[in-house]
């Protein structure tokens, strides 16, 4: 580990991070193309430092989400059963898979965060939905209320479908593990389409769990020697610096055309991710 | 009433959450700087590459730290939950536990996946540095590293005394 290798790292760790910061996303999606892609690092060991820099941004931005009471601890909790499941899975996978179908996997999951920034995400809680199984959610007091400081009073809202919210958060852990990404990506639209949460709350609560769902990976990976401290530590330590200057300028920026450009960076890194997937394939390169 | 009194206890679980994890982030980012220093300003005091391979020890604890943050948050959590009489919750958080330490026994027992990495220099999973310094402790074979031994041994005393 020289001063520049690990200057390197932590360079490209912050504008990940900050970027990913900008665009309300985890930094692990922005790290691990650009480690793979344009510092030609392996990918198991980009995958293994990218999981521990997703644990602690989540860390480091929980506090702030916890003492504005958006999360909800109980349903984190409740729902941290399925995404700690997927996380297991995804180890056991993770050295059965080839590398050529990570690269694949990672490029549609690159290709849904594109898209979910072109689609204006609409409040869920607005849509009315026949309260069909209330028995869970309502044995479990899951349903609560959050602080809203636009409207200056605390909203009510209802937890829907647990069951359903439970099976998509399998596979948003499951996806976490195998690419090393938060996969708040994934974890957001799932609990949209399922438990119909307000965006403030599905946002922190996504947040929360990012961080025990890639701990449960990361041990085991960490265990295996697949995170490697002269590259994770580097990498981490950037990204919490860079999710600090990316949720500063958060706050300022809702441009159209800089979403835009999100879009194409998102598509480009994908088909690049895509065509490694296929390189590999074609020259028989062994994992 | 009731209703009131559970907000009030979810709002001061939040914020103890809150503190854990900041304060922690904090703690585990410090540690993992002093490692990265350390590793790149290769520490005097042992010289032969072995502060290259300190350093990283220090980072890989930094590391450790991290992993464990959001594992001791659920296991605080047990605890809060207890201390509510909520044991259906206390129980689901116990499963999330168990299921990190299944996650844990996969680690290690499957082999991982990518032995042979070009990158085996920056790993710091053999500890022989601390087998080196207990060996130098111990016995005859100390000539040169034991005048840096001698130099920590007396800083220890140092610190213990003051």
């Amino acid at each position: 580990l020289d001063a520049a290798f690990a200057s390197w790292l932590f360079v490209m760790s912050v504008g990940a991070s900050a970027l990913g910061g900008i665009l309300g996303m985890a930094s692990g999606i922005f790290i691990v193309p650009l480690f793979t892609l344009f510092g030609g690092m392996d990918l198991r060991t980009a995958i293994g430092a990218s999981i521990v820099s997703v644990i602690a941004c989540s860390c480091g931005s929980a506090a702030a989400f916890l003492e504005g009471g958006l999360t909800n601890v109980r349903l984190a909790i409740v729902l941290e059963i399925a995404t700690t499941l997927g996380a297991l899975t995804g180890v056991l996978f993770a050295g059965l898979l080839p590398v050529s179908f990570l690269y694949g996997l990672f490029s549609i999951v690159l290709l849904v965060s594109a898209r979910q920034m072109l689609v204006q995400r609409h409040d869920p809680i607005s849509d009315t939905v026949a309260d069909d199984d209330g028995s869970w959610t309502e044995k479990l007091g899951l349903h609560a209320s959050y602080p809203d400081r636009v409207l200056g009073r605390r909203i009510a809202y209802r937890v829907r479908r647990l069951p359903r919210g439970m099976f998509l958060m399998y596979g948003a852990g499951m996806i976490s593990a195998l690419l090393g990404i938060g996969s708040g990506v994934l974890k957001i639209p799932a609990m949209d389409a399922s438990l119909r949460l307000p965006i403030k709350v599905s946002s922190a609560t996504s947040n929360f769990m990012i961080g025990v769902t890639a701990s449960a990976s990361a041990a085991a990976y960490f265990i295996q020697g697949s995170v490697v401290p002269g590259i994770a530590g580097p990498v981490a330590l950037g990204s919490v610096l860079g999710s600090i200057i990316g949720a500063r300028i958060l706050l300022q920026v809702s441009n159209e055309k800089l979403r835009i450009l999100f879009v194409v960076v998102l598509a480009i890194l994908a088909a690049q991710m895509l065509l490694a997937a296929f390189h590999i394939e074609l020259f028989g390169k062994p994992t | 009433m009731t209703v009131d009194k559970a907000f009030n206890e979810s709002t001061a679980m939040n914020r103890i959450l809150g503190k854990q994890l900041k304060y922690g982030t904090w703690l585990a980012s410090t540690v993992i700087a002093l490692g990265i220093v350390v590793t790149i300003f290769r520490w005097r005091m042992l010289p032969h590459g072995n502060a290259s391979t300190f350093g990283l020890t220090i980072i890989g604890m930094g590391i450790a730290l991290i992993i464990l943050l959001p594992i001791l948050r659920v296991a605080l959590m047990v605890f809060m939950f207890l201390h509510e009489r909520n044991y259906l919750f206390a129980m689901i958080s116990c499963i999330v536990l168990l299921i990190i330490g299944l996650s844990v026994v996969v680690g290690l027992y499957l082999p991982p996946p990518n032995k042979n990495s070009s990158l085996s220099k920056l790993r710091c999973h053999d500890w022989s540095f601390m087998r080196n310094v207990q060996q130098n402790l111990r016995g005859p074979k100390s000539s040169l590293l034991s005048p840096c031994m001698d130099r920590i041994s007396m800083m220890h005393t140092l610190i213990r005394q003051g």
